[in-house]
Protein backbone atom coordinates (compact mmCIF):
# COMPACT_ATOMS: atom_id res chain seq x y z
CA UNK A 1 0.00 0.00 0.00
CA UNK A 2 0.99 3.85 -0.44
CA UNK A 3 0.01 5.97 1.47
CA UNK A 4 -1.40 9.74 0.08
CA UNK A 5 0.23 12.03 2.91
CA UNK A 6 -1.21 15.35 3.34
CA UNK A 7 1.46 18.07 5.41
CA UNK A 8 -0.08 20.84 7.32
CA UNK A 9 2.39 24.23 6.66
CA UNK A 10 2.08 27.35 8.62
CA UNK A 11 4.24 30.73 7.67
CA UNK A 12 5.94 32.17 10.80
CA UNK A 13 8.73 34.49 11.05
CA UNK A 14 12.06 32.88 11.56
CA UNK A 15 13.31 32.02 15.03
CA UNK A 16 15.83 34.92 14.84
CA UNK A 17 13.22 37.60 13.81
CA UNK A 18 13.59 40.72 16.78
CA UNK A 19 10.03 40.78 17.74
CA UNK A 20 8.80 44.91 18.64
CA UNK A 21 4.44 45.91 18.63
CA UNK A 22 4.28 47.09 15.76
CA UNK A 23 1.72 50.29 14.53
CA UNK A 24 -1.32 47.38 14.37
CA UNK A 25 -0.75 46.77 18.04
CA UNK A 26 0.45 43.08 17.20
CA UNK A 27 3.95 42.13 17.76
CA UNK A 28 6.01 41.48 14.66
CA UNK A 29 9.31 42.11 12.52
CA UNK A 30 8.74 44.17 9.39
CA UNK A 31 12.49 43.17 7.99
CA UNK A 32 12.47 39.67 8.61
CA UNK A 33 11.48 37.13 5.44
CA UNK A 34 8.93 34.47 6.78
CA UNK A 35 9.84 31.11 6.51
CA UNK A 36 7.60 27.70 6.90
CA UNK A 37 7.26 26.87 10.36
CA UNK A 38 10.50 24.93 11.24
CA UNK A 39 8.25 21.81 12.95
CA UNK A 40 6.01 21.76 9.92
CA UNK A 41 9.13 21.96 7.89
CA UNK A 42 10.05 18.39 9.68
CA UNK A 43 6.92 17.23 8.82
CA UNK A 44 7.57 17.48 4.59
CA UNK A 45 10.60 16.61 4.89
CA UNK A 46 9.50 13.13 6.85
CA UNK A 47 7.16 13.14 4.20
CA UNK A 48 9.08 13.65 0.73
CA UNK A 49 11.34 10.59 2.52
CA UNK A 50 8.76 8.45 2.41
CA UNK A 51 7.53 9.15 -1.16
CA UNK A 52 11.53 8.54 -2.23
CA UNK A 53 11.32 5.55 -0.46
CA UNK A 54 8.56 3.94 -2.24
CA UNK A 55 6.08 4.28 0.87
CA UNK A 56 3.86 6.87 -0.57
CA UNK A 57 2.82 7.42 -3.61
CA UNK A 58 1.44 11.47 -3.22
CA UNK A 59 2.33 14.65 -0.91
CA UNK A 60 0.37 17.36 -1.00
CA UNK A 61 0.49 20.65 1.36
CA UNK A 62 -2.36 22.22 3.12
CA UNK A 63 -2.05 25.55 4.69
CA UNK A 64 -4.71 28.09 6.38
CA UNK A 65 -3.21 31.75 5.21
CA UNK A 66 -3.24 34.43 2.51
CA UNK A 67 -1.82 34.72 -0.73
CA UNK A 68 1.11 36.55 1.06
CA UNK A 69 1.95 32.51 1.98
CA UNK A 70 2.66 31.58 -1.69
CA UNK A 71 6.11 32.02 -2.11
CA UNK A 72 6.60 29.92 1.37
CA UNK A 73 4.38 27.55 -0.07
CA UNK A 74 6.62 27.21 -2.90
CA UNK A 75 9.41 26.38 -1.02
CA UNK A 76 7.79 23.88 0.52
CA UNK A 77 7.24 22.37 -2.80
CA UNK A 78 10.17 22.67 -3.73
CA UNK A 79 11.33 20.23 -0.96
CA UNK A 80 9.27 17.58 -2.60
CA UNK A 81 5.72 18.09 -2.26
CA UNK A 82 3.78 17.54 -5.05
CA UNK A 83 0.92 20.08 -4.95
CA UNK A 84 -0.74 22.42 -2.87
CA UNK A 85 -3.98 23.68 -1.31
CA UNK A 86 -4.48 27.10 0.37
CA UNK A 87 -7.67 27.81 2.08
CA UNK A 88 -7.41 31.60 1.78
CA UNK A 89 -8.98 33.48 5.02
CA UNK A 90 -8.57 37.16 3.46
CA UNK A 91 -8.44 39.60 5.86
CA UNK A 92 -10.64 37.71 7.98
CA UNK A 93 -9.47 37.13 12.18
CA UNK A 94 -9.53 33.19 13.06
CA UNK A 95 -8.22 31.56 15.76
CA UNK A 96 -6.22 28.42 16.22
CA UNK A 97 -9.61 26.27 16.96
CA UNK A 98 -11.12 27.90 13.59
CA UNK A 99 -8.13 26.66 11.34
CA UNK A 100 -8.21 23.44 13.15
CA UNK A 101 -12.12 23.31 11.95
CA UNK A 102 -11.13 24.49 8.61
CA UNK A 103 -8.20 21.82 8.08
CA UNK A 104 -10.84 19.01 9.14
CA UNK A 105 -13.18 20.14 6.74
CA UNK A 106 -10.87 20.48 3.70
CA UNK A 107 -9.49 16.91 4.95
CA UNK A 108 -12.63 14.89 4.86
CA UNK A 109 -13.03 16.29 1.26
CA UNK A 110 -9.56 15.31 0.03
CA UNK A 111 -8.31 11.74 0.08
CA UNK A 112 -5.30 11.05 2.77
CA UNK A 113 -4.07 7.99 4.96
CA UNK A 114 -1.06 9.84 7.06
CA UNK A 115 -1.38 13.62 8.53
CA UNK A 116 2.42 15.33 8.89
CA UNK A 117 2.32 18.20 10.59
CA UNK A 118 4.49 20.46 13.25
CA UNK A 119 3.86 19.62 16.83
CA UNK A 120 3.45 23.43 17.23
CA UNK A 121 4.16 26.16 15.33
CA UNK A 122 6.70 29.10 16.85
CA UNK A 123 4.40 32.21 17.24
CA UNK A 124 2.25 31.43 19.05
CA UNK A 125 3.64 28.40 20.46
CA UNK A 126 0.09 26.61 21.35
CA UNK A 127 0.62 23.22 19.88
CA UNK A 128 -3.35 23.55 19.28
CA UNK A 129 -3.99 22.00 16.08
CA UNK A 130 -2.96 18.88 15.61
CA UNK A 131 -4.69 17.83 18.98
CA UNK A 132 -7.77 19.14 17.41
CA UNK A 133 -7.61 18.05 14.16
CA UNK A 134 -7.22 14.64 15.49
CA UNK A 135 -10.84 14.99 17.98
CA UNK A 136 -12.60 16.31 14.99
CA UNK A 137 -12.12 13.84 13.06
CA UNK A 138 -11.63 11.38 15.23
CA UNK A 139 -8.56 9.92 13.93
CA UNK A 140 -5.49 8.92 16.41
CA UNK A 141 -2.72 11.63 16.90
CA UNK A 142 0.74 10.60 17.13
CA UNK A 143 1.94 13.48 19.09
CA UNK A 144 5.34 14.63 19.32
CA UNK A 145 7.46 12.02 16.72
CA UNK A 146 11.05 11.79 17.00
CA UNK A 147 11.19 8.70 14.73
CA UNK A 148 8.15 7.66 12.23
CA UNK A 149 8.05 4.57 10.92
CA UNK A 150 5.75 2.74 8.05
CA UNK A 151 4.78 -0.11 7.85
CA UNK A 152 1.69 -0.79 5.07
CA UNK A 153 -0.74 0.71 6.67
CA UNK A 154 0.36 0.76 10.03
CA UNK A 155 2.77 3.83 11.77
CA UNK A 156 4.87 3.50 14.75
CA UNK A 157 6.22 6.43 16.22
CA UNK A 158 8.94 7.01 18.85
CA UNK A 159 8.70 9.42 21.23
CA UNK A 160 10.16 10.85 24.13
CA UNK A 161 7.96 11.71 27.29
CA UNK A 162 8.82 12.38 30.81
CA UNK A 163 12.65 11.34 29.83
CA UNK A 164 11.29 7.93 28.75
CA UNK A 165 11.19 6.61 25.36
CA UNK A 166 7.53 5.36 24.18
CA UNK A 167 6.81 3.64 20.98
CA UNK A 168 3.27 4.22 20.42
CA UNK A 169 1.68 3.05 17.35
CA UNK A 170 -1.76 3.28 15.01
CA UNK A 171 -3.53 2.16 11.94
CA UNK A 172 -4.21 5.08 8.82
CA UNK A 173 -5.41 7.16 9.15
CA UNK A 174 -3.46 9.33 11.34
CA UNK A 175 -2.26 12.61 11.79
CA UNK A 176 1.64 12.30 13.21
CA UNK A 177 3.23 15.57 14.85
CA UNK A 178 6.72 16.21 14.16
CA UNK A 179 9.08 17.19 16.87
CA UNK A 180 12.57 18.76 16.06
CA UNK A 181 14.31 15.48 16.24
CA UNK A 182 12.77 13.75 13.68
CA UNK A 183 15.34 14.75 10.47
CA UNK A 184 17.50 17.39 8.89
CA UNK A 185 15.17 18.87 6.39
CA UNK A 186 16.72 19.79 3.16
CA UNK A 187 17.83 22.29 1.01
CA UNK A 188 15.65 22.56 -2.12
CA UNK A 189 18.03 22.54 -5.40
CA UNK A 190 17.63 24.92 -7.80
CA UNK A 191 16.07 22.42 -10.64
CA UNK A 192 13.78 21.79 -8.01
CA UNK A 193 13.19 25.08 -6.86
CA UNK A 194 12.19 25.83 -10.88
CA UNK A 195 10.24 22.85 -11.05
CA UNK A 196 8.01 23.54 -8.13
CA UNK A 197 7.07 27.12 -9.97
CA UNK A 198 4.57 24.59 -12.38
CA UNK A 199 3.13 22.77 -9.57
CA UNK A 200 -0.47 23.60 -8.65
CA UNK A 201 -1.74 25.43 -6.13
CA UNK A 202 -5.44 25.00 -5.47
CA UNK A 203 -7.66 28.03 -3.64
CA UNK A 204 -10.04 27.17 -1.57
CA UNK A 205 -12.55 29.90 0.15
CA UNK A 206 -12.68 29.99 3.73
CA UNK A 207 -16.08 30.35 4.01
CA UNK A 208 -16.36 26.95 1.73
CA UNK A 209 -14.53 24.92 4.99
CA UNK A 210 -15.37 26.95 7.75
CA UNK A 211 -19.77 27.36 8.59
CA UNK A 212 -20.58 28.40 11.77
CA UNK A 213 -17.22 27.56 14.24
CA UNK A 214 -16.79 30.37 16.68
CA UNK A 215 -14.21 32.05 17.93
CA UNK A 216 -12.87 30.71 21.38
CA UNK A 217 -10.48 32.74 22.37
CA UNK A 218 -9.22 36.62 21.54
CA UNK A 219 -5.94 38.42 22.40
CA UNK A 220 -6.79 41.35 24.18
CA UNK A 221 -3.29 42.66 24.65
CA UNK A 222 -0.03 42.17 23.31
CA UNK A 223 3.14 43.45 24.91
CA UNK A 224 6.77 42.97 25.52
CA UNK A 225 8.37 41.06 28.55
CA UNK A 226 9.62 43.78 31.19
CA UNK A 227 13.32 44.94 30.53
CA UNK A 228 15.97 43.27 32.55
CA UNK A 229 18.08 45.82 35.05
CA UNK A 230 21.74 46.13 34.62
CA UNK A 231 23.44 43.04 35.68
CA UNK A 232 25.77 42.96 38.48
CA UNK A 233 29.61 41.54 37.74
CA UNK A 234 31.12 40.03 39.88
CA UNK A 235 34.89 41.85 40.13
CA UNK A 236 38.23 40.12 41.30
CA UNK A 237 40.34 36.80 40.89
CA UNK A 238 38.31 33.69 39.41
CA UNK A 239 37.77 32.42 43.39
CA UNK A 240 37.05 35.77 44.74
CA UNK A 241 34.41 36.38 42.06
CA UNK A 242 33.51 33.12 42.17
CA UNK A 243 32.73 32.98 46.65
CA UNK A 244 31.20 36.72 46.42
CA UNK A 245 28.56 34.88 44.04
CA UNK A 246 27.93 31.98 46.48
CA UNK A 247 27.80 34.49 49.05
CA UNK A 248 24.89 36.65 47.09
CA UNK A 249 22.81 33.58 45.49
CA UNK A 250 23.21 32.12 49.48
CA UNK A 251 22.75 35.39 51.98
CA UNK A 252 21.34 37.96 49.84
CA UNK A 253 18.81 36.80 47.13
CA UNK A 254 18.03 33.16 49.33
CA UNK A 255 17.98 31.49 46.24
CA UNK A 256 20.33 28.22 47.01
CA UNK A 257 19.68 26.79 50.85
CA UNK B 1 -12.37 35.62 45.63
CA UNK B 2 -14.91 34.25 43.30
CA UNK B 3 -14.24 32.23 40.03
CA UNK B 4 -16.69 33.35 37.18
CA UNK B 5 -17.82 29.59 36.59
CA UNK B 6 -16.66 26.59 37.30
CA UNK B 7 -13.14 25.95 37.14
CA UNK B 8 -11.87 22.26 37.84
CA UNK B 9 -7.98 21.53 37.87
CA UNK B 10 -6.46 18.16 36.27
CA UNK B 11 -3.49 16.96 38.59
CA UNK B 12 -0.71 14.27 37.64
CA UNK B 13 0.17 11.38 40.41
CA UNK B 14 3.28 9.49 38.77
CA UNK B 15 5.17 6.63 40.89
CA UNK B 16 3.17 8.17 44.50
CA UNK B 17 4.18 11.52 43.79
CA UNK B 18 1.90 14.47 42.84
CA UNK B 19 3.70 16.39 39.73
CA UNK B 20 5.28 19.82 41.13
CA UNK B 21 3.61 21.42 38.38
CA UNK B 22 0.48 20.04 39.49
CA UNK B 23 1.08 21.36 42.72
CA UNK B 24 1.75 24.63 41.30
CA UNK B 25 -1.41 24.62 39.28
CA UNK B 26 -3.39 23.69 42.62
CA UNK B 27 -2.20 26.51 44.14
CA UNK B 28 -3.09 28.84 41.18
CA UNK B 29 -6.54 26.91 41.04
CA UNK B 30 -6.69 28.16 45.07
CA UNK B 31 -5.80 32.05 44.93
CA UNK B 32 -7.94 32.29 41.69
CA UNK B 33 -11.09 31.20 42.98
CA UNK B 34 -10.84 30.91 46.83
CA UNK B 35 -10.66 27.24 47.22
CA UNK B 36 -13.89 27.47 44.78
CA UNK B 37 -13.17 24.00 42.49
CA UNK B 38 -12.90 20.57 41.28
CA UNK B 39 -9.51 18.65 41.63
CA UNK B 40 -9.21 15.51 39.80
CA UNK B 41 -6.19 13.69 40.37
CA UNK B 42 -5.13 10.96 37.41
CA UNK B 43 -2.81 8.56 38.02
CA UNK B 44 -2.06 5.21 40.03
CA UNK B 45 -2.57 5.93 43.93
CA UNK B 46 -5.86 7.11 45.51
CA UNK B 47 -4.04 7.48 49.22
CA UNK B 48 -0.70 9.28 47.83
CA UNK B 49 -2.59 11.50 44.95
CA UNK B 50 -5.30 12.56 46.80
CA UNK B 51 -3.13 13.53 50.23
CA UNK B 52 -1.07 15.37 48.41
CA UNK B 53 -3.63 17.11 46.35
CA UNK B 54 -5.17 18.26 49.83
CA UNK B 55 -1.98 18.67 51.60
CA UNK B 56 -1.36 21.30 48.77
CA UNK B 57 -4.60 22.83 49.01
CA UNK B 58 -7.32 21.46 47.40
CA UNK B 59 -10.63 21.01 49.04
CA UNK B 60 -12.69 18.91 46.41
CA UNK B 61 -10.76 16.00 45.58
CA UNK B 62 -11.84 13.28 43.72
CA UNK B 63 -9.59 10.87 41.93
CA UNK B 64 -9.60 8.50 38.54
CA UNK B 65 -7.03 5.41 38.77
CA UNK B 66 -5.38 5.91 34.99
CA UNK B 67 -2.58 3.44 35.55
CA UNK B 68 -1.30 3.94 32.19
CA UNK B 69 -1.55 7.84 32.37
CA UNK B 70 2.24 7.86 32.45
CA UNK B 71 1.96 5.75 29.50
CA UNK B 72 0.92 9.18 27.48
CA UNK B 73 -2.09 7.61 25.46
CA UNK B 74 -3.56 11.28 25.53
CA UNK B 75 -6.49 10.10 23.53
CA UNK B 76 -8.13 7.89 26.41
CA UNK B 77 -7.34 10.42 29.23
CA UNK B 78 -8.58 13.23 27.31
CA UNK B 79 -12.36 11.36 26.62
CA UNK B 80 -12.31 9.98 29.98
CA UNK B 81 -11.73 13.95 31.03
CA UNK B 82 -14.09 15.38 28.87
CA UNK B 83 -16.55 12.86 30.26
CA UNK B 84 -15.96 13.43 33.78
CA UNK B 85 -15.61 16.92 33.28
CA UNK B 86 -19.10 16.70 31.94
CA UNK B 87 -20.28 20.19 30.76
CA UNK B 88 -18.86 23.95 30.86
CA UNK B 89 -15.74 24.60 32.42
CA UNK B 90 -12.48 26.23 32.85
CA UNK B 91 -10.30 23.55 33.29
CA UNK B 92 -5.98 23.76 34.13
CA UNK B 93 -3.23 21.26 34.18
CA UNK B 94 0.28 21.38 34.18
CA UNK B 95 1.85 21.85 30.32
CA UNK B 96 3.69 18.46 31.10
CA UNK B 97 4.15 16.03 28.48
CA UNK B 98 0.64 14.50 29.25
CA UNK B 99 -0.77 17.88 29.84
CA UNK B 100 0.69 19.51 26.08
CA UNK B 101 -0.85 16.33 24.73
CA UNK B 102 -4.08 15.93 26.09
CA UNK B 103 -4.95 19.56 26.23
CA UNK B 104 -5.80 20.57 22.92
CA UNK B 105 -7.99 17.53 22.53
CA UNK B 106 -10.05 17.77 25.70
CA UNK B 107 -10.42 21.17 24.41
CA UNK B 108 -11.99 20.41 21.35
CA UNK B 109 -14.45 17.61 23.23
CA UNK B 110 -15.32 20.49 25.56
CA UNK B 111 -15.54 22.72 22.67
CA UNK B 112 -13.74 25.64 24.34
CA UNK B 113 -10.67 27.84 23.53
CA UNK B 114 -7.21 26.11 24.63
CA UNK B 115 -4.01 28.10 25.64
CA UNK B 116 -0.80 26.69 26.56
CA UNK B 117 2.22 27.54 28.72
CA UNK B 118 0.18 30.02 30.04
CA UNK B 119 2.29 31.93 32.77
CA UNK B 120 -0.37 34.20 34.90
CA UNK B 121 -3.54 33.84 35.58
CA UNK B 122 -6.04 37.02 36.88
CA UNK B 123 -9.71 37.85 36.62
CA UNK B 124 -10.81 41.31 35.24
CA UNK B 125 -14.24 42.88 35.00
CA UNK B 126 -15.47 39.20 35.80
CA UNK B 127 -13.41 37.62 33.20
CA UNK B 128 -10.58 35.37 33.29
CA UNK B 129 -7.21 36.50 31.80
CA UNK B 130 -4.56 33.89 30.87
CA UNK B 131 -1.03 35.95 30.29
CA UNK B 132 1.27 33.10 28.02
CA UNK B 133 4.26 33.75 25.67
CA UNK B 134 4.53 33.94 21.98
CA UNK B 135 7.24 34.09 19.88
CA UNK B 136 9.06 32.14 22.47
CA UNK B 137 8.83 34.24 24.69
CA UNK B 138 9.87 37.34 23.18
CA UNK B 139 6.58 39.05 23.61
CA UNK B 140 3.34 37.90 25.82
CA UNK B 141 -0.40 38.03 24.58
CA UNK B 142 -3.26 38.32 27.88
CA UNK B 143 -6.03 36.12 26.27
CA UNK B 144 -10.13 36.15 27.24
CA UNK B 145 -12.37 33.44 26.53
CA UNK B 146 -15.08 33.40 24.55
CA UNK B 147 -16.63 30.12 24.59
CA UNK B 148 -18.41 28.61 27.77
CA UNK B 149 -15.31 26.57 28.43
CA UNK B 150 -11.23 26.42 28.20
CA UNK B 151 -8.19 24.35 28.28
CA UNK B 152 -5.24 26.37 29.52
CA UNK B 153 -1.76 24.58 30.70
CA UNK B 154 0.08 26.40 33.22
CA UNK B 155 3.82 26.51 32.71
CA UNK B 156 5.83 24.66 35.21
CA UNK B 157 7.51 27.14 37.88
CA UNK B 158 5.51 30.31 36.21
CA UNK B 159 3.25 29.71 39.37
CA UNK B 160 5.11 29.50 43.23
CA UNK B 161 4.84 25.42 44.85
CA UNK B 162 3.02 25.81 47.75
CA UNK B 163 3.16 24.94 51.04
CA UNK B 164 2.18 21.34 52.32
CA UNK B 165 -0.07 21.54 55.20
CA UNK B 166 0.75 18.81 57.30
CA UNK B 167 -1.34 16.01 58.27
CA UNK B 168 -3.96 17.41 55.40
CA UNK B 169 -6.16 14.03 54.44
CA UNK B 170 -9.09 14.50 51.97
CA UNK B 171 -12.18 13.14 51.71
CA UNK B 172 -11.09 11.47 48.14
CA UNK B 173 -14.35 10.75 45.80
CA UNK B 174 -12.92 7.96 43.33
CA UNK B 175 -14.65 7.86 40.00
CA UNK B 176 -14.95 4.98 37.80
CA UNK B 177 -15.28 6.24 34.70
CA UNK B 178 -15.42 4.05 31.79
CA UNK B 179 -12.48 4.07 29.69
CA UNK B 180 -13.39 3.99 26.11
CA UNK B 181 -13.22 0.55 24.44
CA UNK B 182 -12.66 1.71 20.77
CA UNK B 183 -8.70 2.85 21.04
CA UNK B 184 -7.19 3.63 17.96
CA UNK B 185 -3.66 4.02 18.95
CA UNK B 186 -1.92 1.93 21.31
CA UNK B 187 1.31 2.50 23.39
CA UNK B 188 3.41 -0.56 22.43
CA UNK B 189 6.05 -0.31 24.87
CA UNK B 190 8.12 2.06 26.96
CA UNK B 191 12.06 2.09 27.02
CA UNK B 192 13.11 3.21 30.71
CA UNK B 193 15.44 5.65 30.04
CA UNK B 194 18.81 4.79 31.94
CA UNK B 195 19.26 8.51 33.57
CA UNK B 196 22.78 9.29 35.02
CA UNK B 197 23.08 9.35 38.53
CA UNK B 198 20.68 12.43 40.50
CA UNK B 199 19.32 13.44 36.86
CA UNK B 200 16.67 16.10 37.57
CA UNK B 201 14.19 16.55 35.07
CA UNK B 202 14.89 20.28 33.40
CA UNK B 203 11.16 21.65 33.07
CA UNK B 204 10.50 21.43 36.81
CA UNK B 205 14.26 21.60 38.21
CA UNK B 206 14.33 25.10 40.92
CA UNK B 207 17.84 25.49 39.46
CA UNK B 208 19.71 24.42 36.69
CA UNK B 209 23.39 24.68 35.91
CA UNK B 210 23.68 24.64 31.52
CA UNK B 211 26.61 24.89 29.38
CA UNK B 212 27.58 25.76 25.91
CA UNK B 213 30.47 25.65 23.18
CA UNK B 214 32.48 27.18 26.14
CA UNK B 215 31.94 23.53 27.84
CA UNK B 216 35.20 22.47 25.21
CA UNK B 217 33.85 18.96 24.81
CA UNK B 218 31.59 16.11 26.37
CA UNK B 219 34.02 15.84 29.11
CA UNK B 220 33.68 19.41 29.51
CA UNK B 221 30.74 19.26 31.23
CA UNK B 222 31.88 17.08 34.06
CA UNK B 223 32.09 20.35 36.55
CA UNK B 224 28.61 21.11 35.57
CA UNK B 225 27.68 17.75 36.31
CA UNK B 226 29.68 17.83 39.56
CA UNK B 227 27.68 21.42 40.49
CA UNK B 228 24.40 20.23 39.93
CA UNK B 229 25.09 17.60 42.52
CA UNK B 230 25.75 19.82 45.23
CA UNK B 231 22.88 21.75 44.25
CA UNK B 232 20.40 19.04 43.38
CA UNK B 233 20.39 21.28 39.85
CA UNK B 234 19.01 20.19 36.39
CA UNK B 235 22.07 19.78 33.53
CA UNK B 236 20.95 22.10 30.23
CA UNK B 237 22.62 22.77 27.19
CA UNK B 238 22.62 25.35 24.08
CA UNK B 239 21.70 24.08 20.41
CA UNK B 240 25.74 24.94 19.78
CA UNK B 241 26.71 22.03 22.04
CA UNK B 242 24.17 20.07 21.18
CA UNK B 243 25.04 20.06 17.51
CA UNK B 244 28.53 19.77 18.41
CA UNK B 245 27.54 16.43 20.02
CA UNK B 246 29.04 17.53 23.58
CA UNK B 247 25.45 16.12 24.96
CA UNK B 248 22.25 14.27 24.37
CA UNK B 249 19.64 16.91 22.88
CA UNK B 250 17.63 15.88 25.86
CA UNK B 251 19.23 18.81 27.51
CA UNK B 252 18.75 21.23 25.02
CA UNK B 253 17.22 24.60 26.29
CA UNK B 254 15.91 26.80 23.91
CA UNK B 255 13.37 27.87 21.29
CA UNK B 256 13.91 24.34 19.72
CA UNK B 257 14.31 22.78 22.93
CA UNK B 258 13.03 22.64 26.49
CA UNK B 259 11.39 25.66 27.80
CA UNK B 260 12.88 26.57 31.44
CA UNK B 261 11.72 28.90 34.35
CA UNK B 262 13.57 27.92 37.29
CA UNK B 263 14.41 29.93 40.01
CA UNK B 264 18.20 29.77 39.32
CA UNK B 265 19.67 29.51 35.83
CA UNK B 266 23.70 29.52 36.12
CA UNK B 267 24.54 29.71 32.25
CA UNK B 268 28.41 28.38 32.10
CA UNK B 269 30.40 29.05 28.32
CA UNK B 270 26.94 29.95 26.52
CA UNK B 271 27.13 33.46 24.78
CA UNK B 272 22.97 33.99 24.59
CA UNK B 273 21.96 33.45 21.37
CA UNK B 274 18.77 34.44 20.92
CA UNK B 275 17.05 30.70 20.11
CA UNK B 276 18.84 29.52 23.68
CA UNK B 277 17.07 33.33 25.35
CA UNK B 278 13.54 31.95 24.54
CA UNK B 279 13.75 29.48 26.35
CA UNK B 280 15.26 30.96 29.78
CA UNK B 281 14.56 34.37 29.57
CA UNK B 282 11.93 33.66 32.28
CA UNK B 283 14.46 32.19 34.81
CA UNK B 284 13.79 34.53 38.07
CA UNK B 285 17.56 34.69 38.50
CA UNK B 286 20.09 34.12 35.90
CA UNK B 287 24.26 34.20 36.12
CA UNK B 288 26.49 34.01 33.79
CA UNK B 289 30.11 32.89 33.45
CA UNK B 290 31.66 33.83 30.43
CA UNK B 291 35.33 34.71 29.35
CA UNK B 292 33.87 36.79 26.80
CA UNK B 293 32.37 40.11 28.41
CA UNK B 294 31.00 41.41 25.44
CA UNK B 295 28.36 37.98 25.12
CA UNK B 296 24.67 38.88 24.78
CA UNK B 297 23.83 36.75 27.42
CA UNK B 298 25.20 39.12 30.10
CA UNK B 299 22.62 41.64 29.25
CA UNK B 300 19.90 39.28 30.18
CA UNK B 301 21.32 38.24 33.35
CA UNK B 302 21.36 39.50 36.93
CA UNK B 303 24.89 38.53 38.17
CA UNK B 304 27.98 38.02 35.77
CA UNK B 305 31.39 36.60 35.96
CA UNK B 306 33.90 37.05 33.29
CA UNK B 307 36.08 34.19 33.42
CA UNK B 308 36.86 30.31 32.49
CA UNK B 309 34.07 28.39 33.53
CA UNK B 310 37.04 25.37 33.92
CA UNK B 311 38.38 27.62 36.62
CA UNK B 312 35.10 29.06 38.08
CA UNK B 313 32.64 26.17 38.74
CA UNK B 314 35.32 23.62 40.50
CA UNK B 315 35.77 27.01 42.93
CA UNK B 316 31.69 27.13 42.75
CA UNK B 317 30.90 23.65 43.86
CA UNK B 318 33.63 23.71 46.43
CA UNK B 319 32.53 26.89 48.21
CA UNK B 320 28.52 25.58 47.87
CA UNK B 321 29.57 22.56 49.69
CA UNK B 322 31.00 24.56 52.34
CA UNK B 323 28.28 27.14 52.86
CA UNK B 324 26.06 24.36 52.51
CA UNK B 325 27.35 22.14 55.18
CA UNK B 326 27.57 19.33 52.57
CA UNK B 327 31.50 18.82 52.53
Amino acid sequence: MSLKIVCLLKQTLPTEAKISILDTGKPGDARSKPIINPYDEFGIEEAVKLKEAGKASEVTLLSVGTDKWLETIRRGLAMGADQAVLIDVGSEEIDQSQVAEALANQLQKMEYDLVLCGKLAVDTGLGEVPGRVAARLGIPLLHVAAKVDVEGNKVTVERVADGNIVHVEAECPVIVSADKSLNKPRFASLPNIMKAKKKPIDTVALADVLSGAAQTRRTVKYELPPERGPVRMLEGENDAAARKLVDVLVNEEKIVH
Amino acid sequence: MAFPGKLVVIAEEVSGEVRKGSLQTIHAANELSGGDFRCIVIGESKEHGGDQAAAAGAKNVEFIALPNASDHNAESVAKVLSDTIGGDAVVLMSHSDLGADVGPRLAAHLNGAYMSEVTGLTVEDGKPIFKRPIYAGKALERVEILSNSAVATLRPNAFPTPEMASGASAQVVELTPNTPADLKSIVKDIVKKATEDGDVELTEADIIVSGGMGVGGSEGYKPLRELCKVLGAALGASRAAVHADYIDPDHQVGQTGKTVSPGLYIACGISGAIQHQAGMRTSKCIVAINTDPGAPIFQLAHFGIVGDLHEVVPILTEEFKKVLGKS
